[in-house]
């Protein structure tokens, strides 16, 4: 349903650098359409990021995170060729996954 | 014997022709399907295959597109020094980089798709590209599918 997010992992002396690039709308919920109605709050809340089912990074997302957010943070003790899982729940309960390989 | 020879002439002509109509009718409506025929979502290609210089014009041209015509689908196919503009950390002659560029346009909608086999060759990892490319196996291929299958425009800034 919704867009598919672009996630890539690098591995370098141990530290995995990941790169996520999600695909959505974020209404604020404060912004008008042609004809003055308001158009209603739409964005991401949460965003998980697990690795071998330990969650490595939660973040909460609000009204003000850009159209499309991207997001860059580093983990610890990763190691190549393993998965990264990437999840993202907005505000009206939809949610995407997508995992990456580190390279 | 003059007007029956005329007569199978005609006939075979009348053959003929209702062949060639029908040839013509049996491919037309997949024809049309794919192109979702006119007054339908207009869909253009753009080729990037010149390097910097190229993807500077062509940035100011999807973006002029976009402003004149926002409800194009807009594809762009990279390869050969077209993909230059795509690795992370390019500037332009001026010194500036494409990642704010290619995001904004990635989020009006503008797909990019970059020719495996140019990274292969150049090699290019896919690991350095900006993160609104999508890897595709032949640039030339994909050119000639979108426009073929899926009637798409082709423009070459």
């Amino acid at each position: 349903m919704a867009d598919p997010m672009r996630v890539r992992a690098t591995e370098n002396g141990g530290v995995v650098d990941v790169k996520i690039l999600m695909k959505h709308d974020m209404e604020t919920g404060q912004r008008k359409d042609a004809a003055g109605k308001t158009i209603p709050a739409w964005h991401i809340q949460t965003v998980i990021a697990t690795y071998k089912g330990r969650e490595v990074f939660n973040a909460q997302f609000g009204p003000a995170v850009s159209k499309d957010p991207f997001l860059n943070f580093k983990f610890k003790g990763g190691a190549k060729g393993d998965k990264v899982t990437v999840t993202w729940v907005d505000n009206r309960g939809d949610k995407r996954t997508d995992e990456a390989t580190i390279a | 014997m003059r007007r029956a020879f005329i007569r199978a002439t005609a006939a075979l002509a009348a053959i003929g022709l209702s062949a060639r109509a029908a040839a013509q009718q049996a491919p037309a409506p997949a024809g049309t399907g794919a192109k979702a025929g006119k007054g339908g979502r207009v869909k253009v290609v753009y080729q990037l295959s010149e390097g910097i210089d190229q993807a500077v014009r062509a940035m100011a041209n999807l973006r002029n597109h976009l402003n004149a015509a926002p409800d194009t689908k807009i594809v762009v196919v990279a390869f050969g020094y077209g993909v230059d503009f795509l690795v992370e950390g390019a500037k332009d002659s001026r010194g500036n980089t494409f990642e704010a560029a290619v995001g904004a346009l990635g989020s009006s909608g503008v797909e990019f798709r970059v020719c495996r086999n140019t990274l292969t060759a150049r090699r290019i990892s896919e690991q350095s590209l900006l993160m609104d490319a999508k890897i595709v196996q032949a640039g030339v291929v994909e050119i000639a599918r979108l426009q073929f299958d899926e009637g798409y425009a082709y423009l070459k800034p």
